[in-house]
């Protein structure tokens, strides 16, 4: 299994944001190892999320569908969570801050590497 | 090489010129090329159609297609993000545009 890392810099008021997590899942049901970071705009999707857009769909279960049916590792930049709600914000259930070097490290470690 | 193209953008980016360029220059060179459909890239099934003669798997979101109003059922190559799990199982390369 190889892994893949999903860069999601689109948050939730963008149809983009909702591809990107639809990506993620893909690549988790062709057989990746998947791993998401949240960035800039993007970090909006670790928190709560009401959007209820496109197709009649639900985002906010995509990115449950990927902690819990995918076992994706969801992770999210610290600064880009910071500067979109504050400092004492703390992500949703299974989506972790990044440390320092989790960017570096999933990078270098992954086959495949997509920002939708 | 086996060579998944996504293409997400819409006719107003230069997306679609740029997918075809590369899905053309890889058939060339032998590789297997998949294009993937989705949100307002959707747009370009037929554009792009022409590329299956080439020998590339073309497939697109036929719900991203429909919630937009061109949606065609009966043409070849509706599909969904599932179809894109498969493309992507045994690829090399993925690329987004």
């Amino acid at each position: 299994m190889s892994r893949a890392l999903v860069v999601i810099d689109h948050g939730p008021s963008t149809e983009r944001g909702w591809l990107a997590l639809r990506t993620a899942l893909a690549l988790s049901l062709g057989g990746h190892d998947v791993a998401v970071f949240l960035y800039a705009e993007g970090a909006g999707w670790a928190l709560p999320v009401d959007a209820r857009a496109w197709l009649g769909g639900d985002p906010d279960k995509e990115v449950a569908g990927l902690l819990d049916d995918a076992g994706a590792a969801v992770i999210v930049d610290r600064d880009s969570l910071e500067a979109i709600a504050g400092a004492s914000v703390e992500p949703v259930r299974g989506i972790v801050l990044a440390e320092r070097d989790d960017f570096d490290r999933r990078y270098s470690e992954s086959a495949t590497v997509v920002s939708p | 090489m086996v060579l998944v193209l996504c293409l997400y953008s819409g006719p107003r980016s230069e997306g679609v010129h740029t997918v075809r360029e590369l899905a053309v220059a890889a058939l060339a060179k032998g590789h297997e090329v998949r294009v993937f459909l989705a949100g307002d890239g959707t747009a370009h099934a037929e554009s792009l159609a022409s590329l299956r003669d080439a020998g590339a798997r073309v497939v697109g979101c036929s719900a991203d297609a429909a919630v937009r109003g061109w949606d065609k059922p009966g043409t070849p190559g509706r599909g969904s993000f599932v179809d894109l799990g498969d493309m992507t199982s045994d690829a090399d390369r993925v690329l987004v545009f």
